[in-house]
């Protein structure tokens, strides 16, 4: 499994040519990502495909047909808007309304779905490869958590990711690279298009079906997000609260 | 049985405080005559008797707190005044002091439980229209533009800009939204607030998108009434929702701006600069800075958008980039500009995030707006003439928020309900504590600290029901009440609000009335369509 993933990830960083190595801010990445849980030897198995077009990221969830666009504003802060691409509409938070009202300034974490922090704690074991091609092998051992990178210092994107717990096996495996400009760009201007709603619109909206089923069932969840933090642990939008 | 006796007997008693007494010589004893409650009633009546017969004012000022019910009221006046020290009950909001209040039933034409554009078009119009409409009646068809047309109502900001009164609207939310939008715009749904928001056939059969009514909002009233002499557009207009204005293109975008791309019109219009163009004598402005240079008395024309979206919260405006301008602040400048003309004024006033807040579930949030917005009622009382202007203060609706349960006296309004007689929490059927505050829906529980900024919830996920508050600080701003039926966005509630009225003129407000006399009491106390009528040649 590992050989094939490893294959399969060199096969699509040699399909880029050595001028898109300056093309980091334009492309996109198409991740598989699989869970196996020891206990039940059960893998779940879904996409996503990370769209970079300058200061705005998209993070796109085929499975559920949502869209996350992350935009780097001025002040550093990011604005997110979530697409559900089944209705062609959009839903608006801004910075305040990011991770429980700190806003969010972590716009790597978007950019390249490791943290920067996460990433400086690991070793590099060895390097190999030049230029475009140049692989980055890091690990790391947390008490909870073995981690294992495989990075693309150039296009700064992970290759292969792999997080193995007591009891699951995370793998996120890099698929395919999109370097057409004209494709990268049709994935933002498409959703531009969308009809967008501020969520704090939303409960002054009940007569809109889509918005009346926002309310009604509040956002369609997607589950973990699979980024990772500064521990390694999985981010997600189902934080807990404290009894 | 002697006089002398019965006098005797009667101070006897007076002293021995036995009020009830057969004989007693006064029908209410001196030790309930001086109590401070009937002391405090009796010179409120008092008061009462100033306003009455006085049937004129020359100036208007409509105050619209949105989604600000009477539990919302309450539970600001119990905050405010235990901000102050006191115990809070017996604290008074600026308005409640008010001497007229009435009741208004807000039920849209097709809505039991209505919104913000169909009951404010009801109280600037005086016609009940449907939900999700702006200045149109009851025959439009939602999201149809060709109904718009034959469907139009004219709005008291109107007649008093044709009867030569200067006009303005001030909103902490944007600009565009329901309630201000009703003072000028006539608009098939509430959400075509710019050109990119509206269907294409919208835009094909003419239809304009509502930023664009409220800059060309002069021109177009002078096409409708081509003989209107005194007409010049309002005067001032304050507010959120800078995006509506300005087109898609980062070039455009402010110093404020938090988005990669601050507006949102794809017409490529930058409206700021056709306003700027058209009122060569005003100032357009975007930040407390410009808010601040503005001498009301060298000003003729205000034109500020201080926030891409909605204003802050007034708790979380200390975290705006470019800085805001509060609701207060915005008033008395407004009124400031606005008093130069000998004609009089319209002033409409929305604190826009009541609304916001507890659609988030914070009633933190709420009441802190709520007491901002009673700060800027406070403003303008003391600013004014208030012989010459009425000052009504209202909601739209209201919103499923209750103070529940039998907590003591003081008892702190944000806190966990603590009954007479104990010092610890009183614990319901599950044995878990409660707060007094609560929603009957919405997104429910968040322990967020000293957040600020009720939306930042909207982020996290749904967390209705109970849950176990004993370790919870549920005092703190970044806390959200629990509420009982999970949805993604707390909703309006059903029941009448209040209508506060003071000046001439305001003993019209009493008893219990449909919304659109709201229009009708301004529009009687300041003769609008009268003296709109007599500036037409009428």
């Amino acid at each position: 499994m590992y050989r094939i993933s490893l294959l399969l990830i060199l096969s699509c960083v040699n399909n880029i040519a050595f001028a898109d190595c300056d093309s980091a801010d334009t492309l996109g990445a198409k991740y598989k990502i699989s869970s196996t849980h020891s206990e039940s030897n059960k893998t779940t198995i879904r996409d996503l495909v990370l769209w970079r077009n300058g200061k705005a990221v998209a993070h796109q969830y085929p499975d559920t047909q949502i869209t996350e666009l992350w935009e780097l504003s001025g002040n550093g802060m990011l604005r997110l808007v979530r697409n559900f691409d089944a209705y062609k509409r959009g839903i608006e938070y801004h910075p305040g309304e990011i991770n429980n009202g700190k806003g969010d300034k972590d716009w790597k974490l978007k950019y390249q779905l490791v943290s920067t922090k996460l990433m400086k704690k690991m070793q590099l074991e060895k390097s190999t490869g030049k230029d475009c091609r140049t692989i980055e092998y890091y690990s790391l051992n947390e008490s909870d958590a073995q981690i294992k990178l495989l990075w693309l210092p150039r296009l700064q994107l992970l290759k292969k990711l792999q997080v193995t717990k007591a009891d699951e096996i995370i793998q996120w495996n890099l698929e395919d690279i999109v370097t057409d400009k004209a494709a990268v760009s049709q994935v933002f201007t498409s959703r531009s298009s969308y009809q967008t709603t501020d969520y704090i619109d939303i409960g002054d909206n009940e007569s809109d079906p889509f918005l009346l089923k926002m309310i009604n069932l509040g956002f369609v969840e997607h589950g973990s997000s699979g980024f990772y933090d500064a521990q390694g642990h999985a981010l997600d939008g189902h934080r807990q609260h404290k009894h | 049985m002697s006089k002398k006796i019965l006098i005797a007997s009667a101070v006897s008693l007076a002293i021995s405080t036995s009020a009830f007494a057969v004989g007693a010589a006064k029908p209410i004893p001196d030790y309930q005559l001086d109590n401070p409650w009937f002391t405090a009633g009796k010179a409120n009546v008092s008061a009462k008797d100033y306003f009455s017969g006085k049937t004129k004012a020359k100036n208007v000022i409509l105050f619209v707190g949105d989604g600000m019910g009477v539990s919302t009221v309450t539970a600001a006046r119990i905050l405010e005044g235990q901000m102050k020290g006191m115990l809070g009950e017996e604290n008074n909001l600026s308005f409640d002091l008010f001497p007229f209040t009435g009741l208004a039933k807000t039920y849209n034409v097709d809505a039991q439980t209505p919104d913000s554009a169909g009951t404010m078009t009801a109280m600037m119009t005086g016609v009940k229209t449907d939900v999700g409409v702006i200045g149109v009646d009851e025959d439009i068809v939602r999201g149809d533009c060709s109904t718009v047309a034959g469907n139009e109502l004219v709005t008291a900001l109107e007649l008093s800009e044709l009867a030569g009164k200067s006009t303005g609207v001030i909103s902490t939310a944007r600009i565009t939204h329901a309630t201000p939008a009703a003072t000028y715009a006539k608009s098939a749904d509430r959400n075509w607030e710019d050109i990119s928001d509206m269907p294409t056939d919208a835009v094909n059969a003419g239809c304009k998108d509502i930023a664009l009514q409220l800059i060309e909002f002069e021109a177009d009233m002078k096409s409708r009434y081509p003989g209107a002499k005194k007409l010049n557009g309002i005067e001032v207009v304050m507010g959120g929702g800078r995006r509506h204005f300005l087109p898609k293109d980062v070039a455009f975008n402010s110093p404020d701006a938090v988005s990669e791309i601050e507006g949102d019109r794809t017409d490529g219009r930058d409206l700021t600069a056709e306003w700027e163009s058209v009122n060569p004598n005003g100032v357009y402005v975007y930040d407390q800075a410009g808010f601040d240079a503005i001498n009301p008395n060298k000003t003729k024309r205000v034109f500020g958008l201080f926030n891409e979206s909605h204003m802050q919260y007034e708790a979380d405006r200390h975290n705006d980039i470019a800085g805001e301008p509060s609701l207060s602040e915005m008033t008395s400048k407004a009124i400031d500009v606005l008093d130069n003309n000998k004609r009089g004024y319209f002033l409409m006033v929305e604190s826009g995030r009541i609304d916001h807040g507890h659609h988030a579930g914070s009633a933190y949030n709420a009441l802190t707006d709520t007491i901002e917005f009673a700060k800027a009622v406070k403003a303008a009382v003391e600013s004014v003439d208030m012989s010459k202007t009425l000052i009504l203060v209202t909601a739209d609706h209201s919103h499923v928020f209750t103070i529940a349960g039998y907590p003591k006296r003081g008892n702190p309004i944000l806190g966990k309900v603590v009954s007479v007689g104990s010092d610890v929490p009183a614990t319901a059927a599950d044995g878990l504590p409660y707060t007094t505050l609560g929603y009957t829906n919405g997104r429910g529980f968040r322990d967020l600290g000293n957040e600020t900024d009720a939306d930042a919830s909207y982020g996290l996920p749904i967390d209705a029901g109970r849950m176990d508050l004993t370790s919870v600080d549920t005092e703190t701003s970044g806390f959200h009440q629990e509420a009982l039926i999970p949805l993604g966005s707390e909703t309006h509630a059903g029941e009448d609000i209040a209508i506060y009225g003071k000046g001439p003129g305001a003993h019209y407000v009493s008893g219990t009335n449909e919304q659109s006399v709201i229009f009708h009491i301004m529009d009687r106390v300041a003769r609008l369509a009268k003296k709109a009528g007599a500036a037409l040649g009428n």
